[in-house]
């Protein structure tokens, strides 16, 4: 069914996306505005991002948000798969508990699970620090890696790994030469959805960093109500390009992947 | 292949200290004073009829995030189902570009809105330059029901979308073949083929607006707190971790039973994947 | 027999309580073409699963070679699968897809990366595949996986290749090419194939031996000629091509009735009297002028069908007689229906149980039942 576009759906096309955009475009030009005060454009000016860098505070929470996103990810990679894999691999009923308990973290509010994570830290008297925070992202991230594996489980030919070992292959062997290349795209764009989710949080890291430590986000809510600093439209613009390529590799991942299906299928 | 079934375990255990056991702790809590004996007196707090402070914060949440869903349902569905129309190249990076804005730090996505709306942002500037204003655009409901749309309206979208690529073109050409008009077959047909998708958009909408404390906090400032502001002022602030607790079940009971209620008209299909 | 390469013992297995293979005793020899042919659920992959190595029979023992091989593991036996979807490794090129099996045994074969490819380079000479090495699985139409699953299977050179329904995922003109290069192939290597279809017609065509099953029990073992000409029994004679199958009654040798005549036929050594079933194929009647010594009946439909007429014939009693004719006879037409003695196949009564609908169970119910 060929349907001509009509002018009024263009319309509200573009407004939705100004909408949507506009707030981000202000946000990146400000970046680059000599002057402090956004009534009135003063030419053009890195001053802000060189500011950037010249803070301290900015800096380690810098450090912080990646140095915990990137473990995060990491450990969730490894901890996500193997849950994955016992699932796929366990009697229904099984599977369904530990789906629940993967989409659990998901379902529920982020301020509950915040304020339930710092509850459970000073019950078991652990100080609230970087470990603390460390824990809690890991404990919202490995649900990423479960449900971006699982599908590519469910996918997986089941007779793979038996052809591995009918061709003399050791289950040890089966599993490294046949089966993790087979799921490895869901792996990596779970992992890269977890890194992106701990980069991306504030809510829990507000309650489970404690004082001492700080993400950007944190960081940046401390400044913003102290009211509008130019700083941070440099952090807000660094931090949307950086998702933004992690997105562009992630979707282009996926389209390939679909591509090869697609064709696998003809 | 049942000498894998083991590899869950370590996902299980930490699950259950950093999911279930936390969840469990705050119910605890939300059931005990401070000096740790067991007593309804957080939840008679809460609910106290004679002095609704808190009712009122938690029915504000609900109409604010009533609105607010309305809303994204409103400028929603009609955005889906002319993305639903486009051909597929297009289709794609469209979605991709309604989906890019939801990866950007909301806190940050929220700020934006202060630069804009503040007496000195963008749009009072604007409109001085036609001789209105200043107005008071920050610090009202209104700010807070624009950041909550602006914040999820892609949650709306996306569900929605879902559902209505996967309409099948034949069951729309059937109704056409048999006489249905334009009107007719959205209103007989698509509409209610695409349900599943709305109550998902619903559920992805309401669920964060309801219990958001940022945005309030910077476009409402103090005066508009929501359920979320008065739980992290408990535990931040005030130190009351019981009435802290009972807020948060109340919270959470709230949603889910709207889940559960949700999920009832959901399709499968339509709430997942709705970040890639 | 002393060239028997596989013997099937007392075979026994279960998926919980449903019980798939009930007692299974087959024989399987040297080089031979062995085809499994039987409905969905009838146990013909379970049986094929257990000589692979991937289930463990309940009861009874696998003999390879005179040994017992119940607890050698799939990777230690010289058998190679066909899997019924190719279940190709997608990341890697055809060539290592083939070659997969001579590295993951390089220990044990000592070949070195020459003799690889050079072995590889034969497997693609041999199904037909020259110059797709570098290709990768998901770039293949159907046709070409399924050579490369085949390829990949042999380039171990085993004893035996095990083919679980290979081409029934192939379009039907593909699937008779694929039908005689496989029959080719095993005659070139000298292997036994033993092949699992449900397929009647690929049975015939290819096999030295079918094993007929159903409902976990062998009916029947024999060539095609001899299964097709001396059905055993009723599910045989209706699974192996169109058949009539009628009551009737043998009442001495070589004297029987059915359908309320008295016939001529060939069979002997059954009891006085005794009830039998009678089985005509279609393509074995005559059809002539209606006379006093000859079922006769009414034409009550015609559907050319290519080759030959398909027509249905109703008796005076109300049977349906199915009957095929290079000669067409007009619907309402009276005829009667000649057959020759040897045409009639009496077959004893077999128990309910064993003729049960061919599509009572689902097939897929035999492989995942034990996950």
């Amino acid at each position: 069914m060929k349907q001509k576009r009509s002018p009024l759906s263009i319309l509200y096309s573009v407004l939705i996306f100004l909408f949507l955009y506009a707030p981000i475009v202000v946000l990146i030009v400000y970046s680059f505005n000599a002057n402090k005060s956004r009534g009135s454009w003063g030419g053009f000016s890195l001053k802000w991002y060189q500011a950037l860098f010249e803070d301290s505070t900015i800096l380690n929470s810098l450090y912080t948000t990646l140095s915990v996103a990137l473990i995060a990810a990491l450990v969730s990679m490894v901890m996500g798969t193997l849950a994955a894999l016992g699932m796929y691999y366990s009697r229904r009923r099984m599977r369904s508990l530990l789906s629940n308990l993967a989409n659990l973290p998901m379902l529920n509010p982020d301020i509950v699970s915040g304020i339930s994570l710092l509850v459970l830290f000073v019950f078991l008297g652990f100080r609230l620090g970087y470990v603390s925070l460390l824990l809690s992202h890991i404990a919202f991230c490995v649900p990423y890696v479960i449900v971006s594996v699982l599908p590519k489980l469910n996918q997986m030919d089941r007779s793979l790994f038996e052809a591995a070992l009918d061709l003399g292959a050791t289950p040890v062997q089966a599993f490294f030469k046949v089966m993790l290349p087979e799921i490895m795209p869901g792996i990596i764009t779970g992992t890269i959805l977890a890194f992106t989710m701990s980069l991306d949080d504030f809510v829990i890291s507000f309650f489970t960093a404690g004082s001492g430590v700080s993400t950007l986000s944190m960081t940046v809510y401390s400044m913003s109500r102290k009211g509008i600093k130019p700083e941070i439209n440099a952090i807000s613009t660094l931090m949307f390009v950086v998702v933004l390529a992690l997105l562009v590799v992630v979707n282009l991942r996926s389209n390939r992947e679909n591509k090869k299906q697609k064709k696998g299928v003809r | 292949m049942k000498r894998f079934r083991w590899a869950s375990l370590p996902f299980a255990v930490y699950a259950l200290i950093f999911t279930i056991a936390p969840l469990i702790l705050i119910i605890f809590y939300s059931f005990t004073d401070q000096s740790g004996t067991l007593t309804l007196d957080n939840y008679r707090q809460f609910f106290n009829w004679d002095d609704p402070v808190y009712l009122q914060v938690l029915w504000r949440s609900i109409k604010v995030a009533v609105i607010s869903t309305l809303i994204c349902l409103v400028l929603g569905y009609p955005m889906a189902y002319i993305l639903s129309k486009m051909r597929p190249g297009l289709r794609d990076t469209m979605v991709f570009l309604f989906v890019l804005p939801m990866w950007m730090n909301f806190l940050l996505r929220t700020y934006a809105w202060m630069t804009l709306l503040e007496r000195t942002g963008l749009i009072n500037t604007l409109l001085g330059k036609i001789g209105i204003g200043p107005l008071d655009l920050m610090y009202t409901q209104g700010a807070v029901i624009l950041g909550n749309v602006y914040n999820f309206l892609p949650f709306m979208i996306l569900p929605i979308y879902n559902v209505l690529i996967k309409i099948d073109k034949s069951v729309i050409e059937a109704a056409q073949d048999l006489g249905g008009n334009k009107y007719v077959v959205f209103r007989k047909v698509i509409f209610p083929l695409s349900l599943s998708g709305v109550v998902s958009g619903i559920s992805m909408t309401f669920m964060p607006a309801v219990s958001t404390f940022i945005i309030s906090r910077l476009l409402g400032g103090g005066q508009q707190a929501l359920i979320g502001d008065i739980i992290e002022n408990q535990f931040k602030v005030v130190g009351n971790w019981g009435l802290g607790s009972a807020m948060s079940v109340v919270l959470m009971v709230l949603i889910l039973a709207a889940m559960n209620v949700m999920r009832k008209y959901e399709d499968e299909n339509a709430g997942g994947n709705v970040l890639l | 027999m002393s060239d028997c390469l596989i013997r099937l013992e007392n075979i026994r297995k279960d998926f919980g309580s449903k019980e798939v293979l009930k007692s299974i005793n087959l024989d399987v020899h040297d080089k031979e073409f062995v085809t499994f042919l039987g409905p969905s659920g009838c146990g013909k992959t379970t049986t094929l699963r257990i000589i692979g190595g991937f289930e463990t029979p309940d009861s009874g023992v696998v003999y390879f070679d005179g040994k017992a091989i119940n607890d050698v593991p799939p990777h230690k036996r010289r058998v190679n699968t066909v899997f019924q979807r190719y279940a190709l490794f997608t990341h890697l090129d055809v060539f290592e897809n083939i070659a997969f099996g001579l590295r993951v045994n390089r220990k044990s074969n000592n070949l070195t990366e020459k003799e690889i490819e050079k072995r590889v380079l034969s497997m693609l000479e041999l199904v037909n595949l020259e110059g797709y090495e570098k290709r990768t699985p998901t770039s293949l139409s159907g046709g070409e996986q399924q050579r490369v699953a085949i390829a990949r299977a042999l380039a171990n050179h085993p004893q035996v290749l095990l083919l679980d329904e290979p081409l029934g995922a192939l379009d039907l003109k593909l699937r008779k090419e694929m039908q005689r290069e496989l029959k080719d192939i095993q005659q070139e290597l000298g292997i036994t194939f033993i092949y699992v279809t449900h397929d009647q017609e690929e049975a015939l065509t290819m096999s030295d031996t079918i094993v007929v099953m159903n409902k976990g029990i062998i009916q029947q073992v024999g060539t095609p000629i001899g299964i097709y000409n001396e059905p055993v029994n009723a599910f045989v004679a209706d699974f192996i091509g169109e058949s009539n199958i009628v009551p009737g009654v043998i009442h001495k040798d070589f004297d029987c009735s059915f359908g309320g005549k008295r016939f001529e036929c060939t069979d002997q050594g059954f009891g006085k009297d005794e009830a039998v079933d009678v089985v005509i194929r279609p393509e074995d009647f005559k059809l002539v002028p209606p006379a006093e010594n000859l079922i006769c009946g009414t034409v009550e439909s015609l559907v050319f069908k290519g080759v030959h007429y398909e027509m249905l014939v109703e008796s005076k009693d109300g049977t349906e007689w199915l009957v095929h004719s290079t000669l067409p006879e007009a619907v309402g037409t009276e005829v009667g229906l000649q057959v020759a003695p040897f045409d009639i196949h009496i077959m004893k009564k077999s128990t309910r149980e064993d003729q049960a609908p061919a599509d009572a169970d689902p097939e897929s119910t035999e492989g995942e039942a034990e996950e």
